[in-house]
């Protein structure tokens, strides 16, 4: 046993490096990020503290706060279509090469299908960009360029490339299910849906859950798709701003838009406080009910 | 516990598999071979389209290079105009030196994570875990600063930091919004 003053200082020594780096590169500017929100740096007088009023800017500018409004609803359809189209997908794939059809052929699907998501985002933008071309394209309707129909082809462009993760997570959860149950439910004449639904799928809620915050994070993160598509002020009309491009814009500026580094602080502080609430609602309601099984 | 090590030898049967031809296993294979083509159509167009000419390209992009259409000028002309091979180089430095530090720097912290027990340690992992939810670039502003304050922010080498506390592959593409500004983007 290691007395406890040299285990603090052996613990010390080993996580010093990865500290540093973090405090440095992550916690000082997040933490920084939330100070400066509550400054005005524009002034000629230098740092002038203006309390909440970068907030009550950005919630009463009229124009400033609906693109805001707007980017947030975006980012929850972007999200939402991620849910309702990606996961399950990766689901079905998951569950598909874990139900024991397969053989050899099962790390070759495995592979191919994960293809996409080791692609560059510029390279996934280029090329659906040159599918849903109308002119030249498999569809004659521009479905880029119409309001209506951008925000979910850009979704789905990314659902395109990312369903590889959520298969490959879920894959490994369902792998670890106990394989005597299964036999088990087989025996007594239990159907493949009914064994997936009734034995793996339970077994492998808490995996299931954690993709989706997973996945909310990712989203609410998206910034790379939408940017390398449309810039940064991403169009027709703002109909696919998401907060990652509102937050570069009213950060960088962009054109028709002044940088604003104090603004651009208030609203990655806003950005912030959503994704942390809704993780921790996620942990606080949903994951610490979950039962652990010996099996 | 279940431990799981890497081996030299495949861990799938190498066996042929004999159990017969049923319903169930051609409707497996057939929606996984749906999927497959789905994820792999798109990325086939580019490679055989890489391979026509330009005015072939947007004449009849998902045709396959027969005769006047097949040119290999666009890889030629990747090596000449491109500037590809310091592009390669400098994706080549930014990947392995961010792989390598985040590798070694974060394997020592994990052991002693888990290998000692002190009060501290999940205020610790607790800590770590929230970099991991939260996005590095709502910290962009300050970490432009701190750049500037080391004299770096005229240099690439500034923005390994910033790759190296976020690995998910995404974030290398969002480098570049980090620094808008550096010398030598496009």
């Amino acid at each position: 046993l290691t007395h406890p003053a040299a285990a603090r200082w052996s613990l010390l020594l080993f996580i010093l490096p990865a500290l540093a780096i973090y405090l440095m590169f992550a916690v000082v500017p997040l933490l920084s990020s939330i100070v400066m929100s509550f400054f005005d740096t524009n002034k000629e007088l230098g740092n002038v503290f203006v309390g909440i009023g970068n907030y009550v800017y950005l919630f009463t500018q009229p124009s400033v706060s609906a693109r805001f409004w707007n980017a947030l609803l975006n980012n929850t359809k972007y999200f939402a279509i991620h849910v309702i189209v990606e996961v399950p997908i990766g689901l079905l794939l998951a569950g598909l090469l874990t139900s024991g059809a397969l053989r050899r052929s099962e790390g070759v699907y495995r592979t191919l299908l994960f293809i996409p998501a080791t692609l560059s985002v510029v390279i996934v933008g280029f090329i659906w960009r040159l599918i849903v071309n109308p002119l030249w394209g498999l569809v004659g309707y521009p479905l880029l360029g119409s309001q209506g129909t951008a925000l979910t082809t850009i979704s789905l462009m990314s659902v395109w490339q990312y369903v590889g993760i959520p298969m490959v997570f879920l894959y490994s959860a369902l792998l670890a299910v106990p394989n005597d149950l299964v036999e088990a439910a087989r025996l007594d004449g239990a159907s493949p849906w009914k064994i997936f639904w009734d034995i793996k799928f339970p077994l492998i809620v808490p995996q299931f859950g954690l993709i989706v915050i997973l996945t909310f994070i990712w989203t609410f993160n998206g910034f790379d798709l939408v940017f390398a598509l449309n810039g940064s002020a991403p169009g027709p009309n703002y109909s696919t701003d998401i907060l990652g491009t509102y937050f570069y814009r009213t950060f960088f500026g962009s054109s028709g838009q002044v940088a604003d580094l104090d603004l651009g602080a208030a609203v990655a502080t806003v950005i912030f406080t959503i994704m942390l609430l809704v993780t921790a609602g996620y942990f606080w309601f949903v994951q610490r009910r979950l039962k652990s099984h010996q099996v | 516990m279940q431990m799981t090590s890497i081996s030299s030898k495949s861990a799938l049967p190498a066996k042929a598999d004999i159990r017969p031809w049923t319903l169930e296993r051609i409707t497996v294979h057939l929606v996984l071979i749906g999927f497959v083509i789905l994820a792999l159509g798109p990325i086939a167009v580019v490679i055989i389209n890489s391979l026509k000419t330009t005015p072939a390209i947007f004449g009849a992009p998902f045709a396959l290079p027969f005769g006047d259409t097949f040119s290999l000028a666009g890889y030629g002309r990747v090596f000449t105009r491109g500037n590809f091979l310091l592009n390669y180089r400098n994706s080549i430095i930014v990947t392995v030196s961010s792989v390598g530090l985040t590798v070694i720097v974060s394997t020592l912290a994990a052991y002693a994570l888990v290998e000692y027990k002190l009060r501290i340690v999940p205020l610790l992992a607790g800590l770590f875990l929230i970099g991991v939810m939260l996005p590095i670039r709502l910290g962009t502003i300050p970490i432009i600063k701190i750049m500037a304050a080391l004299g770096h922010y005229r240099y690439a080498a500034g923005a390994y930091p910033c790759l190296h506390r976020d690995e998910h592959p995404a974030r290398r593409d969002a480098d570049d919004d980090l620094f808008p500004h550096r010398p030598g983007r496009a």
